[in-house]
């Protein structure tokens, strides 16, 4: 003997206003980032969007009847919804569809390691993918000229050169640009430079194959001499160079301390380093560098990344 | 007669419990349950309120305001303000939870000793309860000054017959067990992969330090030395446990979890219960999440704090968030804030998740909270060295924390739509300082830099009281502090008037303020009742 | 000259009655009739007389008279002076009685539609107070017997045929044969240690003699509640939302101000959340008994179905009774007695909790916000914050997926041996047996409204154990009348085993179908919860009673009982319980003789003591490890332990010492009968957790500390006439409990009654301490609101604002204290829940086929704290608001009396005050019932011998000045210390019914 039960609306009788859409100025094809006129009734702080994407509302007139609305840059084909404050909302009778323009890349910077970069061009925010090496890396902030993407997630060594290809929503296929350069990200550590080759105390003892010069201007950074280690040599057994200190820096003291020196080799060279503490145990770099010709600075902790075991830095004595 | 014995059914007696491994071990994880615990059922089973240390570190001092809505934790308000009444349900939490735990340590240590265990386990063991004591101990003198102190669960015949221990000796009682830890506990690298968050040679080291440099200057009887302390910080620095992590940003997010430069956290899951004592998890996100997301927004940074950041320092994208900062972005989203639930227009950052680390138990989330990490002993290190002339190893430690957030990257998910770390995009910025050779200037530095180090994390407080610096701030905070229509917050209140006549004296006319002793010890149980209450 | 002389007895309606005792007058020759109510006494002289005799009816003297044939027509007794009263373990005549005993008949428990025995007690005995739990079908009932005997566990023993229990939730109310309650100590203290808060007797119908006899009925009706709360319409909420944010100077949020400005300019009703939760509800009723007999063996068998659904959707309970009663005649001497009984029940969990729970979520929800939304196909969401809960449809849907039940085995076999060695001297012995398997199955759907209303895993949770209860006992009974003295002694032991166990689980991400509702269907591998707890507890029992009576005149009894639990430790173990008590029948003394119109005069007095150890665990003496208390290591989570509580090993009985003074009268021909009693009951030892320091850091320990008292007085008056055909009978019941608390472990007051408030603010209602009742009120007093800028000048201590942040309209309290402000300090005594005086009337008319009865309970004096208004009484923006509140005051409504709106209510208008305390006094026609049986000359070609039509109506009036739905509240669970506090409690159904009763 159950008793009817009445449906749980039946007694509401608040007819929140929903949008209404009579008229799209668009409909079909239409081009991204364009700004279009909807017409309707119940705009009141409306909320559009195409697919999920949220347009701008340029502007609503007095009746709310009417608004201008500017497209994303980035949507798929869909119906165009409005939404009001009252949690109601209508869509468009037309499926809108994207047009996206060309997209011309004229610069990829470098890849400071582990970091973002900046890929520059036309209407580059359209680019839906992008690949260092034919892995995918996300894009962080898109603006029609330029893209930041970000590096993290690869294992990328500085040194490195790399290729960068793209995938866009655009008409044109986007050529592949290689040889980008993965460099050491910008660290400045004015407070642990080890050697100052300036103050004339430290030696550079070198291999009759190898001279020193000052580096010149063109290095990065805000010291405006460094010191070049050129040679003859080639490959990774040749030693081109080789300095000395005579006053050895105490850096026992030194919380995490790194050893911080710019460097470049010539295109088609490649270089490594290694040290000697006093106790005559040697360490080698970990990675060597391959700058092809620009500046590069690099800075590293003294207990990472040095093949034989880390430096004991409480009793490192350089030499 | 014998058919009334009836043996207890799928439990056991404290007498025979301490003689397997397994069961020792269990009795010790049963302390660490109550460090984790910030709300749930007290020791009696009732409902206990929250108890975060950061009500005290940060609440009491100028990194924040409450939070949340007004009358929401009024409790806390009351603590803020320095009129705490003497039932104050978070002021008792404090007092319940430390008592539980010691309770539970004293168990422990009553029966360990004269268990059959092998040598090696049960020394740990009792280092690990040692450890735990004190930490206990020393939250509750730094809160309430000296209470009672039991080498053994407390007999029933003894309710109401002890009196507080004082000050000095609720200190001493505290370093006490953290040096018998000490002689007791492995290092953290000792310690099998499976037993990561247990109490470490460093964690006793360092809780030693921090205290004996409280103590040093809050105590008034205290008679610890600056070297007493750098023996300590010398000895972690020198272990080679420990080191900072290369990116500050990513201290505070889930990879940064026991990391190279964590020195004791809580150990957080999300498990599968949102109550304690079996919940394993916190609801310290959610607590201090965002009204308009999923948090109670708690704890909300001043402005006071956010002025303190230089203006190019990463540090502070890591430490704050909220409607006035980077467009509300926080983790890669931009959410809704409520305003007219929140005192100031920020939240903590370092306690903020990303939506897809939210825990579906909303108060149980795996994260993680940092109770002591590397750049403090550090600092300490450098304020020791301070305290003791050495100027340049003090500034050389001080200008290795600046050049570590130097290059470190902004917060995870600065920029909307993507969890990665955004370079800052910066160079020269949290330039080289140098260190003035003047001891007050060269402390003030160091404070400084501290607190934008160590932002939201539990310690600004002490920092301030025992560098006799606590009532000038109080005075500041009342004459600056606003609401968010930019009225005086604390215009209805003195604050250094309602501080003052509740402090105790350090040395050198350190003013050290003592929160109330819960109403009921003092009346029924007869403990003496903290001056100004 | 002797003869044999045969009959037949029959009963007024011309039933033919089994066995009647026939006895010639002054001899201890006789017989008892047969089956078929025919006798044969042989060896009688021509002058005897015989005396016809059977319980319950007049017994007739016939004078022989040389006739060989006596046929009888015995009527049933309008008195009631020789009624047998079961007393524990024996009976005794109701004349000898010297304890407080109340008597209930299986004719007075039919009324109510209820399959709960001890609901249809209410009203019907004086100091016997019983209200439902809620009015949630299958709810529990609170009965409490002279006033609330202890905080812990006031609940009576139950012993049904000799077999305890701790309630009536497997005796099917078809099956009772009456009830007694044993009031006093004297009385209960044959019961010893279980017996503190009173003892309620019951005795099932037995089988009889005869051919079979079947008994059916039926009933079934509608429910539907007796009071909704006014609240205000979508527009006026708007207005007064509006007006909250006006008079703070408060910026409406522009979305809000759209929302509000919609609703007023439609003037819109919006939801009716009363009217969506409330639905008028079926409930239906089934019942079939057969019985009869051989001289060797009676039977009495039977089978009732009760299906009860609720006026809230999803809520609803089934039950099934099945029973069987034998008793086998071995020999005129041995008999055994064979009961057993199987119950099951199924209820839905109808969710009250104060956050998510239907009704106090729906009482608190906003009227703009949709029960179902048809736009979004959803359930609706809220279109503004504030209340931050979720759509109570939702939680009564979720209830259909969250049930609990169990299944009761009862057995109970009891031996009799009479005349055993000696003559009047008898033996029994009982072995009993209650299993009951529990369960319980919730599943927590998953489900998306809004942001902040949705759950994204769903989980069940699944409980099964058992509990089992075993008592045997024996003993010895002695009666023996000698000239003048009369001697009834009993000496037994008895022995109790109880034992429960249960697991339970959560498992996660299970699929919302109910057919999929299982463990094995869950899609998370990672995440589940396993637990299982058990205990086990025995009592072992020694008892002796003696009466004596000289000349039927004085009456002495005396009684003591040991019992030994396991509870406690070796050196508490035992309890000694004695009770003396007397009794005088002054209207057996000569100098009474000549007064006729008195029948009865009986004066009695007692004073015993009696055990309680419900509040202790099973092993509270010792302290224990348990487990459950977990960290994380290495990224997992890792199990610990504690000693939970300190152990007590001097925790003991809980005692209950009580006096009591009784005079029964009857008057012309016991038509009139009045019982008058005094007691005075005190309850020491009290077991609680008592509070310790903090510092000790360990759970309170539970300690015999605190003590209360309830004294009162109690009556009852009854009349009962016949005028021919009409028959009626009227009676009148209440008494005076006084409460207090007379010690208090530590003297620490206990708050209780926690009412969590929108704005986020918890605060206790109750206090318990020393000198008042248990939980009573406690908050701040108000003296009406202020109405003018003058009031609240003036209103200053010492030349300072004593509420600086109040303004016009504001509550204005009391500064009790008188210090200046307003504060938790000035909290006082608000009333309590504890009634001055409660009672009950019960009337019956029968006139040829037209029986009437009608039942009313009455309370009076007490208090209740409307935790409805604390909800939705705020000044703020938080929840709806009854109609009330529109008469606010407001510069426009000079004269309004209820305080201003503001959202910010910096004056606190909200908190717990005398505001949300209200007389909680009622009186309720409890049941009324007009039934018809249909006349001989129409069911008799039937071949049926009674059939009887009815109506019935529960709750259908109630006289009260509450605001609530319902001034019936019981304590919910755990809440002993708040009593009185309404949670916005699932009302009391008003149930009509109609019914037929057949008997063939
Ligand atoms: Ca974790
Ligand atoms: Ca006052």
């Amino acid at each position: 003997t159950g008793c009817e039960e009445k449906e749980l609306s039946e007694d509401y009788d608040i007819n929140w206003p929903i949008p209404e859409i009579t008229e799209v100025s668009v409909a079909g094809d239409v081009a991204i980032g364009s700004q279009i006129t909807v017409k309707g009734a119940y705009f009141a702080d409306a909320v559009v969007t195409i697919n999920g994407i949220e347009c701008t509302v340029i502007s609503v007139n007095d009746t709310e009847t009417e608004m201008t609305v500017e497209l994303p840059r980035i949507f798929e084909q869909g119906l165009l919804r409005v939404a009001n404050v009252f949690n109601r909302y209508s869509e468009s009778d037309e499926l809108l569809n994207p047009v996206y323009p060309e997209v011309t890349v004229t610069k990829v910077n470098d890849i400071p390691q582990g970091l973002q970069f900046k890929v520059e061009g036309e209407n580059v925010d359209v680019i839906s993918e992008v690949y260092i090496d034919g892995e995918s890396v996300p894009i962080l902030t898109r603006e029609p000229s330029e893209i930041l993407i970000n590096s993290g997630e690869l294992d990328l060594k500085p040194g490195q050169l790399v290729s960068v290809s793209f995938k866009s929503l655009g008409p044109n296929a986007i050529p592949e640009v290689a040889n980008v350069n993965v460099i050491y990200p910008f660290i400045e550590y004015k407070e642990l430079i080890i050697w100052d080759f300036e103050d004339g105390n430290h030696h550079y003892v070198g291999e009759p194959t190898a001279s020193v010069a000052s580096g010149g201007s063109d290095c990065p950074g805000n010291v405006d001499k460094f010191f070049q280690l050129r040679a003859p040599g080639y490959g990774w057994d040749k030693v081109t160079g080789e300095m000395t200190s005579e006053e050895v820096p105490d850096v026992s003291t030194f919380i995490n301390p790194y050893l911080t020196f710019a460097v470049r080799t010539p295109a088609g060279s490649a270089g490594y380093f290694q040290m000697e503490d006093q106790n005559g145990n040697w360490r080698h770099f970990g990675y060597g560098f391959k700058t092809d010709g620009e500046w590069m600075i690099i800075s590293q902790p003294l207990n990472e990344s040095w093949e034989g075991g880390e430096f004991d830095t409480r009793a490192l004595n350089l030499s | 007669s014998d058919f009334l014995e009836v043996d207890p059914i799928a439990r056991e007696t404290e007498e025979n419990f301490f003689e397997t491994p397994d069961n020792a071990i269990l009795a010790i994880n049963g302390i660490y349950d109550v460090i984790g615990q910030s709300e749930g059922s007290g020791h009696d089973g009732q409902w206990l309120t929250h108890n975060y240390e950061f009500f005290f570190g940060d609440l009491l001092a100028d990194d924040a305001e409450k939070g949340s809505k007004e009358a929401d934790l009024q409790t806390v308000q009351d603590m803020v303000e320095w009129r705490p009444g003497t039932s104050n349900s978070v002021l008792e939490s404090v007092w319940i939870k430390c008592f539980d735990g010691i309770y539970r340590a004293n168990i422990a240590l009553k029966w360990l000793p004269q268990s059959s265990l092998d040598a090696d386990l049960k020394s740990r063991l009792e280092g690990e309860a040692y450890f735990l004591k004190g930490y206990f101990y020393f939250y509750l003198v730094r809160v309430f000054g000296g209470v009672p102190l039991f080498d053994e669960p407390v007999e029933s015949g003894e309710f109401g017959t002890i009196p507080r221990a004082s000050y000095h000796e609720t200190f001493e009682y505290a370093a006490l067990h953290f040096e018998k830890a000490i002689e007791r506990l492995p290092n953290k690298s000792d310690y099998a992969s499976s037993d990561m968050g247990r109490a470490t040679l460093g964690a006793a080291q360092g809780y030693l330090a921090r205290l004996r440099m409280y103590q040093i200057s809050m105590d008034a009887e205290a008679t610890v030395t600056y070297q007493d302390v750098k023996e300590l910080t010398s000895a972690i620095i020198g272990s080679g446990q420990y080191s900072l992590m290369t990116n500050y940003a990513q201290l505070f997010e889930f990879i940064g979890e026991n990391g190279s430069e964590s020195i004791f956290e809580l150990q957080m899951v999300e498990g599968s219960t949102a109550n304690a004592p079996a919940k394993t998890g916190t609801n310290l996100s959610q607590f201090t999440g965002n009204r308009g997301d999923w948090g109670w927004g708690f704890q909300n940074p001043t402005q006071d704090l956010v002025d303190a950041f230089e203006s190019q320092d990463p540090r502070l994208s890591c430490s704050i968030y909220g409607p006035a900062y980077n467009g509300g972005v926080v983790q890669g989203a931009a959410y809704d804030y409520k305003m007219e639930e929140m005192m100031t227009p920020y939240l903590n950052r370092k306690t903020a998740l990303a939506d897809a680390e939210k825990p579906s138990i909303t108060k149980s989330s795996a994260y993680n909270i940092r109770k002591m990490r590397y750049a403090e002993i550090l600092l300490l290190h450098a304020e020791v060295e301070i305290e003791l002339g050495n100027y340049i190893a003090a500034e050389d430690i001080i200008e290795s924390i600046r050049a570590r957030a130097r290059t470190s990257t902004m917060a995870r998910g600065f920029a909307e739509g993507q969890l990665s770390y955004p370079s800052t995009g910066w160079g020269g910025n949290l330039p080289y300082l140098g260190l003035p050779t003047e001891r007050d200037a060269a402390i003030d530095l160091l404070l400084k830099e501290k607190r934008v180090e160590m932002a939201n994390e539990g310690l600004r407080f002490w920092d301030l009281v025992r560098h006799g610096k606590y009532l000038d701030m109080l005075d500041h905070k009342q004459a600056t502090f606003k609401n968010n229509d930019g009225s005086l917050r604390y215009e209805s209140v003195n604050l250094r008037a309602n501080c003052l006549e509740k402090c105790i004296d350090g040395k050198n006319g350190v003013k050290v303020p003592l929160m109330p002793i819960p109403e009921s010890e003092v009346n029924d149980w007869d403990l003496t009742q903290n001056k100004g209450y | 000259q002797e003869r044999s002389i045969s009959g037949e007895v029959v009963d007024s309606n011309g039933e033919s009655m089994p066995g009647v005792s026939i006895v010639v007058k002054g001899t201890t020759n006789g017989t008892i009739t047969n089956v078929d109510g025919k006798y044969v006494v042989s060896n009688v002289s021509e002058d005897a007389t015989l005396v016809f005799s059977f319980i319950g009816f007049d017994a007739q003297e016939i004078p022989v008279k040389g006739k060989s044939n006596i046929n009888v027509t015995l009527a049933a007794s309008v008195q009631d002076i020789d009624e047998v009263v079961v007393v524990g373990y024996g009976s005794l005549r109701k004349s000898d009685l010297t304890g407080a005993v109340a008597k209930v008949g299986g004719e007075e428990l039919k009324g109510p539609s209820t399959p709960d025995a001890v609901q249809a007690l209410q009203g019907k005995v004086a100091g016997v107070n019983i209200t439902p739990s809620s009015g949630e079908p299958g709810a529990g009932m609170n009965i409490s017997i002279r006033g609330t005997g202890s905080w812990s566990n006031s609940s009576p023993l139950y012993v049904v045929d000799g077999f305890p229990m701790s309630d009536l939730s497997s005796v099917d109310p078809a099956n009772i044969e009456s009830i007694e309650i044993l009031k006093d100590a004297s009385a209960t203290a044959i019961y010893g240690s279980r017996g503190a808060n009173g003892v309620v007797l019951v005795s099932t119908k037995q089988g009889k003699e005869g051919k079979m006899q079947f008994e059916v009925s039926a009933y079934g009706g509608a429910q539907w509640t007796s009071n909704t709360i006014d609240m205000v319409t979508a527009s006026e909420f708007a207005t007064l939302r509006l007006e909250a944010y006006a008079n703070d100077g408060a910026s409406v949020p522009s979305d809000e101000q759209r929302i509000l400005n919609e609703v007023i300019a439609n003037n819109s009703k919006g939801t009716d959340w009363q009217d969506e939760m409330f639905r008028i509800a079926p409930i239906q009723n089934y019942s079939i008994s057969a019985r009869g007999g051989s001289e060797k063996s009676t039977y009495n068998l039977g089978v009732t179905y009760f299906n009860q659904e609720g006026l809230i959707k999803n809520s609803g309970m089934k039950k099934l009774y099945t029973y069987i009663n034998n008793k086998y005649n071995f020999t005129e001497k041995v008999s055994l007695d064979a009961n057993i009984s199987y119950s099951t029940y199924k209820k839905n969990n109808h969710n009250n909790d104060s956050f998510s729970g239907a009704l106090p979520v729906g009482i608190r929800m906003d009227p703009l916000t949709p029960a179902w939304d048809d736009f979004t196909n959803n359930y609706g969401s809220r279109f503004m914050g504030g209340v931050v809960v979720t759509n109570p449809m939702r939680a009564i849907d979720a209830s259909k997926d969250q049930t609990k039940g169990d299944h009761r085995l009862v057995s109970n076999f009891t031996l009799n041996i009479d005349d055993i060695f000696v003559e009047g001297l008898s033996f029994r012995t009982m072995g009993a047996a209650q299993l009951t398997f529990f369960n319980s199955k919730n599943y927590y759907e998953e489900y998306y409204i809004a942001v902040d209303q949705r759950n994204d895993l769903s989980s069940l949770y699944e409980q099964r154990g058992s509990n089992t209860a075993l008592t045997w006992n024996g003993f010895f009974n002695y009666v023996k009348r000698t000239g003048n003295h009369s001697i009834n002694a009993t000496l037994g032991s008895e022995v109790q085993v109880f034992k429960t166990s249960n697991i339970s689980g959560t498992r996660y991400d299970i699929p919302g179908v109910q057919d999929l509702m299982y463990f094995d269907q869950s899609k998370d591998p990672v995440n589940f919860q396993l637990n299982g707890e058990g205990e086990e507890n025995r009592i072992l029992s020694y008892f002796a009673r003696a009466n004596y009576s000289f000349k039927d005149k004085y009456l002495f009894t005396a009684t003591i009982r040991a019992d030994g639990s396991s509870k406690f430790h070796e050196d508490q173990r035992w309890g000694y319980f004695p009770s003396f008590s007397a009794g005088w029948n002054i209207k057996e003394e000569p100098f009474m003789q000549d007064i006729d119109v008195l029948t009865r005069l009986k004066f009695r007095g007692g004073w015993g003591q009696v055990g309680n150890a419900n509040a202790v665990g099973a092993w509270n003496y010792l302290s224990l490890m348990s487990l459950g208390y977990t960290y994380v290591f290495g990224e997992s989570a890792a199990e610990g332990a504690k000693a939970a509580v300190l152990s007590n090993k001097d925790l003991k009985w809980e005692v209950s010492e009580q006096m009591n003074l009784g005079l029964d009268i009857g008057l012309f021909d016991q038509r009139l009968g009045v019982t008058l009693d005094w007691f005075d009951r005190r309850t020491n030892d009290m077991q609680i957790s008592k509070p310790i320091p903090y510092y000790v850091g360990a759970g309170r320990p539970v300690v015999n500390a605190a003590s209360m008292k309830n004294a009162g007085f109690e009556f009852t008056v009854g009349w009962n006439d016949k005028k021919g055909d009409f028959k009626y009978d009227i009676s009148l019941n209440g008494s005076i409990v006084n409460q207090e608390i007379t010690d208090m472990a530590g003297g620490e007051a206990i708050s209780g009654g926690r009412m969590n408030g929108w704005a986020g603010n918890a605060e206790f209602t109750t206090r318990t301490e020393k000198g008042y009742e248990i939980g009573y009120f406690y908050g701040i007093k108000t003296d009406g609101i202020f109405t003018s800028q003058q009031e609240l000048d003036a209103y200053t201590k010492d030349g300072n604002p004593i509420q600086p942040n109040a303004e016009i309209g504001d509550v204005k309290f009391v500064d009790d204290n008188d210090d200046g402000k307003i504060d938790g300090e000035d909290r006082a005594y608000l009333g309590s829940a504890a009634p001055d005086f409660s009672g009950g009337l019960n009337l019956g008319l029968e006139y040829k086929g037209i029986d009437f009865r009608a039942s009313l309970v009455g309370v009076f004096g007490n208090e209740i704290v409307n935790g409805i208004n604390y909800w939705i009484n705020t000044s703020g923006v938080l929840s709806n608001y009854r109609t009330d509140r529109l008469d606010r005051w407001s510069a426009d409504n000079p004269t309004g009396t209820e305080p201003r709106m503001t959202a910010a209510d910096a004056n606190q208008n909200s908190r717990f005050s005398d505001r949300y305390v209200e007389d909680g006094s009622y009186v309720r026609l409890r049941n009324v019932q007009l039934g018809y049986s249909l006349p001989k000359s129409i069911i008799a070609p039937l071949k049926l011998s009674k059939v009887r039509i009815y109506m019935s109506c529960d709750n259908l009036l109630t006289f009260t000045s509450y605001s609530g739905w319902t001034p019936e509240l019981g304590n919910l669970d755990g809440a002993n210390l708040a009593p009185g506090v309404d949670y916005a409690t699932y009302p009391t159904p008003v149930i009509l019914t109609g019914g037929i009763n057949v008997n063939f």
